[in-house]
């Protein structure tokens, strides 16, 4: 989209908003944020309307404002019903495209080029977790399992997990040893140029090894290889599935085995996954099919889940912050309940560093875990 | 004194991370939810107790600077506008909330968002009586300076309504209890009240204290529909006539149904008017309540009545009402929100002067409300804000207003006056013949503020 079009779908959310405040009540930034206005979602529509209006211009302090986790709660509270978060990442386009980069973001672009992964480690660690699977697995295959940068780097026990559940359900299964990133934090950081390059970089690495199906752990992968790039015209035969989604269509055709497994458990609905994916029935369906095992809902779930604060790159903007987030969505966590069962490593990341902040006795598991749990007991 | 220096002052007084004076924050805090005013403050300065509120006001009075006091900035009517510059007083960082359940009361900051109170209130069994539609992020501070009132307003009023005492600083830094925090009080001019919506003008709220009301036992819901308006408006007035009390009871008319189910598809009838009632009471009474009202609503020619007790239908049943404003605003860019009150037995004659209104000026203009205290809400549609149809839009909500007036009601039932209806008040005020209140609250207002610093321009020029 050129800046013209962007501006011309911008002005419709600035005309368009209200400017009741009511997504005030639940974005997590302003909570952590001592709710000063300029760090709310109408704070942020605003922002937005005076770059529009040439009232603000381009700076750093505005970038810093504009950024948060992008859960897109506010959108759900929106009394007009716009996806914010589009209008939010207009804005971030925007400025990039006027030279705002923040510094960590720029950071984050250049690993991203230099290593092919967000957290500018070698991709030889990237990979490293396939070290530790059973056998070498192949690299090549109909079937494939993109683990994506934040699963291999920050939670290896999840992609083993995947893995090894994967290859339970189907047989060989391939991975990629030089699996590049996705490009969605490009996409996030306002670049949809780098972002263009490096998802179809990724897609060429997939059918390269000659995939039919693609299952990722991580919905931002999901929603880049897939979702973003359709929309910006990107051929790719391959499909692309989240676990939770590869899994439902399992179940639904009778293909998953019988689940057991005597626990209690709680499950947080990572935003990328439950409000902008839609997907928040079936990891539900999938988790009550296990024998044995009770859901206690968390305060706050499905559409209306509380952020961990590890979306948006708000993270790398700021760590503090995004861990007061993530302290916060442990509240809600049920009493009496010792397992937490997520589905996107970012979540998982979050969580586990403020379970462990806490000091409370809290597992924090991927789907893919609990499942494998539930195969062999 | 320039504004870098009130800015470097205000810095020294209260450290510099409460105070904001950048371009982005002066644009963002120069909004409301009025859609139309804006106004760019100097700087703002975010309260966290009565002693930064003193300091601020003591600076402010000493160099004669306006002080706009502002919570979560939901004003309908410009409150929190700044029109000449100024300080911005935030005082959404003061949040803090007491249940003293032994006394029934809370006490509650004024930052503190009401609808936290509620919960708060709620873990002892209580509620907040007054529920706003922005409880969720409207503060308690500019709910009682806005005098807000909510569905629960058919049973227990507005905020003045729950209001015990309250605290306020004024100009110069003087912090005053006003009220007592008891049920009952003689101590001559009840200046409490006099606080309640005076939309930061007399003083600084810092905190309050307001009588809290048990839950329900038991709650059940009635959703009536009618072919014919009057009807509708009827059956409202005759449950007040008859002296039912119900904790709710709400009005929709065609274009309200219309647009709540083309959004929300909830499966409603094709009716040109609904009424919404919630009956409360031991659970034993509840179907004996129910089948009174649906005993009003059938003798009224309701054609359709939909009776809930389940959470779960409730809330389905709720959405016919709760989503008027969502819907409306998803079908049109603009909606300007009317607000005001007749007397209960002129329902019916409101509504059909706001259809009339509509045809006029060729608008939508959706008629939904607190029917059972006769506060209607009015949501016009619009494209945009300007041109024609704006002028059309604004043309035709000042009319709906001077009709509640011509009805023996009021231009302003529980959004206030704020920049919005400065002249609608003086009209209500000459219709009566009491021009002199006016005079009356220029004088309280210059007892309380001799400077005129504290939100001018609101309420009267």
């Amino acid at each position: 989209m050129s800046s013209k079009d962007l501006t011309s779908k911008l002005s419709e959310y600035i005309e368009s908003c209200k400017k009741c405040g009511f997504c005030k009540a639940v974005c997590p930034v302003l909570k952590v944020s001592d709710h000063i206005e300029t760090y709310g979602p109408r704070g942020r529509i605003l922002l937005l309307q005076g770059l529009y209006e040439g009232l603000l211009k381009p700076r750093e302090y505005l970038a810093r404002r504009l950024y948060c986790t992008l859960c897109g709660y506010c959108s759900i509270k929106c009394i007009s019903g716009l996806e914010l978060t589009e209008a939010y990442l207009i804005g971030r386009t925007l400025l990039t495209e006027n030279g705002i980069v923040l510094d960590v973001i720029g950071n984050l672009i250049k690993s991203i080029v230099s290593t092919d992964n967000p957290y500018n480690v070698d991709p030889s660690i990237k990979a490293m977790w396939i070290d530790y699977l059973p056998e070498k697995p192949p690299t090549k295959g109909r079937v494939v399992y993109w683990a994506g940068c934040t699963t291999s780097i920050r939670r290896p026990d999840s992609a083993l997990a995947a893995y090894e559940l994967i290859k339970s359900l189907v047989g060989d299964v391939a991975v990629i040893d030089s699996e590049p990133c996705c490009g969605w934090p490009l996409y996030l950081a306002g670049d949809v140029v780098g972002y263009r390059s490096q998802v179809s970089k990724a897609l060429r690495s997939l059918e390269g090894c000659g995939a039919g199906v693609v299952i990722t752990t991580c919905p931002a992968c999901t929603r880049s290889l897939r979702d973003k790039a359709r929309e910006l015209g990107i051929k790719s035969s391959i499909k692309v599935y989240h676990i939770v989604e590869w899994l439902y269509e399992l179940m639904k055709e009778g293909k998953l085995p019988k689940l057991q497994l005597e626990e209690t458990i709680t499950y947080h609905d990572p935003c990328e996954l439950s409000r902008h994916m839609k997907v928040f029935k079936e990891p539900r369906e999938i988790i009550r099919s296990i024998q044995g095992l009770k859901l206690v809902e968390m305060r706050g779930n499905q559409l209306e889940s509380n952020c961990c604060g590890g979306g948006g790159l708000y993270l790398a903007l700021d760590a503090d912050k995004s861990s007061n987030i993530a302290l916060n969505r442990l509240n809600d966590v049920p009493n009496g309940v010792k397992v937490l069962v997520t589905a996107c490593p970012s979540c998982e990341v979050q969580l586990n560093t403020a379970v462990r902040g806490k000091g409370l006795e809290l597992e924090v598991l991927d789907i893919s875990e609990l499942i494998l749990r539930s195969l062999n007991k | 004194m320039d504004i870098n220096e009130v800015v470097v002052k205000l810095r020294e007084l209260l450290g510099p991370e409460k105070v904001l004076s950048e371009p982005e924050d002066i644009y963002v805090y120069g909004y409301d939810s009025s859609i139309v005013y804006k106004g760019y403050p100097w700087v703002i300065v975010r309260a966290y107790s009565t002693e930064d509120v003193v300091k601020v006001l003591k600076f402010a009075d000493e160099h004669v600077i306006p002080v706009i006091p502002r919570g979560a900035g939901t004003s309908l009517t410009g409150g929190p506008i700044p029109i000449n510059g100024g300080i911005i007083l935030d005082l959404s960082g003061m949040k803090k909330i007491r249940v003293d359940v032994d006394d029934g009361i809370v006490e509650a900051e004024a930052g503190a968002i009401v609808d936290e109170v509620d919960k708060e209130c709620r873990k002892y069994g209580f509620m907040f009586p007054i529920d706003p539609a922005s409880a969720e992020v409207a503060t308690i501070g500019g709910s009682l300076a806005n005098d807000g009132g909510g569905m629960r307003g058919a049973r227990y009023g507005t905020m003045r309504h729950v209001l015990l005492s309250v605290e306020v600083v004024l100009p110069g830094g003087k912090v005053l209890q006003l009220g007592s925090p008891v049920y009952k009080q003689a101590l001559g001019y009840e200046l409490a009240q006099l606080i309640a919506g005076s939309e930061g003008t007399l003083g600084i709220i810092t905190k309050a204290t307001f009588k809290i009301v048990p839950l329900p036992e038991r709650v059940g819901r009635i959703l009536a529909f009618f072919s014919d308006v009057e009807d509708a408006a009827k059956a409202i007035f005759t449950i007040r006539r008859r002296g039912l009390n119900p904790l709710i009871l709400e009005f929709m008319d065609d274009i309200t149904l219309q647009a709540v189910d083309s959004v929300y598809k909830l499966g409603l009838p094709q009716a040109n008017a609904a009424v919404l009632a919630d009956v409360d009471g031991p659970p034993e009474a509840i179907d004996r309540y129910i089948n009174t009202f649906k005993g009003i609503f059938k003798e009224y020619n309701a054609f359709r009545i939909d009776v809930a007790t389940d959470p779960d239908e409730m809330n389905r049943i709720y959405m016919a009402r709760k989503g008027a404003y969502p819907a409306l605003s998803r079908l049109y860019p603009v909606v300007i929100i009317g607000d005001v009150c007749v007397p209960l037995s002129k329902l019916p004659n409101i509504v059909k002067a706001i259809k009339d209104i509509s045809k006029k000026y060729e608008l939508p203009i959706a008629a939904v409300g607190h029917a059972g205290d006769g506060n209607l809400h009015t949501f016009t549609g619009l494209h945009s804000t300007s041109g024609d149809e704006w002028e059309r839009g604004y043309k035709a909500n000042d009319e709906i207003a001077l009709v509640a007036l011509e009805l023996g009601g009021s231009v302003s039932a529980e959004h206030g006056i704020g920049m919005q209806k400065k002249y609608l008040l003086v009209k209500e005020l000459k219709v009566r013949r009491s021009e002199y209140a006016l005079e009356l609250m220029k004088g309280i207002k210059k007892l309380f503020d001799p400077k005129g610093i504290l939100n001018p321009g609101k309420l009267f020029d």
